[in-house]
């Protein structure tokens, strides 16, 4: 595909077939990504390849841990909630998506459902988690860089006919905070 | 997901990208998001055109 048409038709998947993606593949498609431009060539990324079991159990731990209760948490720092025009445009996507789902505004356990997709990464069969060296942070830099690298796995993956969505609720959860939470008088005395 | 991948202390988890091959009866997969016009959000300093 030529590029204008690789990024023009380029789309969020978050609907797979069971079918799994050769090793060959993913292999191929970090080729390329990794030619992504870096601060310094600092290259400060790694890239964690799950599929399988493994990543079925990664699925079954953030459900448990979201069904107990706990709050999503991740390793960088994240802002609040969207405000403003920023927030407008959460809300528009969020419509869209919900639209053509036959999700209704007020269905709560719909609403629910599609959250919780997004926790099981959208059950697809392969997932890559982007890391960095912890010694670069506070990180604004390497994000950057990291940026530059995902984009490129997005490309080069629908140009394989291989669809993928950036989801950061996949990684979230990373220790129970329901299974070690304290009640507030615990944690005062 | 660190403990499941055994991802090392020394490594910070950014994100992750889910793939796969595309559903095409997932209706969602059909969206597009849209994009700002470029009037909201780029200027053009010293340009004669």
């Amino acid at each position: 595909m030529d590029f204008e048409t690789l990024v023009q038709t380029r789309r969020s998947v978050r609907g797979f077939k069971k079918q799994p993606v050769p090793r060959t593949v993913i292999e191929e498609i970090i080729e390329v990504a990794k030619r992504a431009p870096s601060s310094m060539n600092t290259q400060p990324w790694h890239i964690h390849v799950l599929t399988g079991e493994p990543l079925e159990q990664v699925r079954r731990r953030n459900m448990e841990e979201m069904m107990a209760g706990a709050k999503p948490k991740r390793d960088i720092v994240s802002h609040g909630e969207y405000q403003g025009v920023h927030r407008g445009r959460q809300v528009d996507i969020a419509k869209k998506l919900f639209a053509v789902m036959g999700i209704a505004r007020d269905d709560r356990p719909m609403r629910q459902d599609w959250v919780l997709r997004g926790f099981r990464q959208f059950d697809a069969p392969v997932s890559l988690v982007l890391a960095y060296d912890r010694i670069l942070d506070p990180g604004a830099v390497c994000h950057f860089d990291l940026g530059a690298l995902c984009y490129g796995i997005v490309l080069a993956a629908w140009d394989r006919g291989l669809g993928s969505v950036i989801n950061g609720q996949g990684i979230t959860a990373p220790t129970s905070c329901a299974r070690s939470r304290r009640s507030p008088r615990t944690r005062s005395s | 997901m660190r403990e499941v991948a055994a991802i090392p202390e020394d490594q910070v988890i950014m994100t992750c990208v889910a793939m796969g091959y595309p559903d095409d009866s997932f209706p969602a997969n059909g969206v597009r998001s849209d994009r700002s016009s470029n009037d909201d959000f780029v200027r053009y300093v010293g340009f004669n055109d």
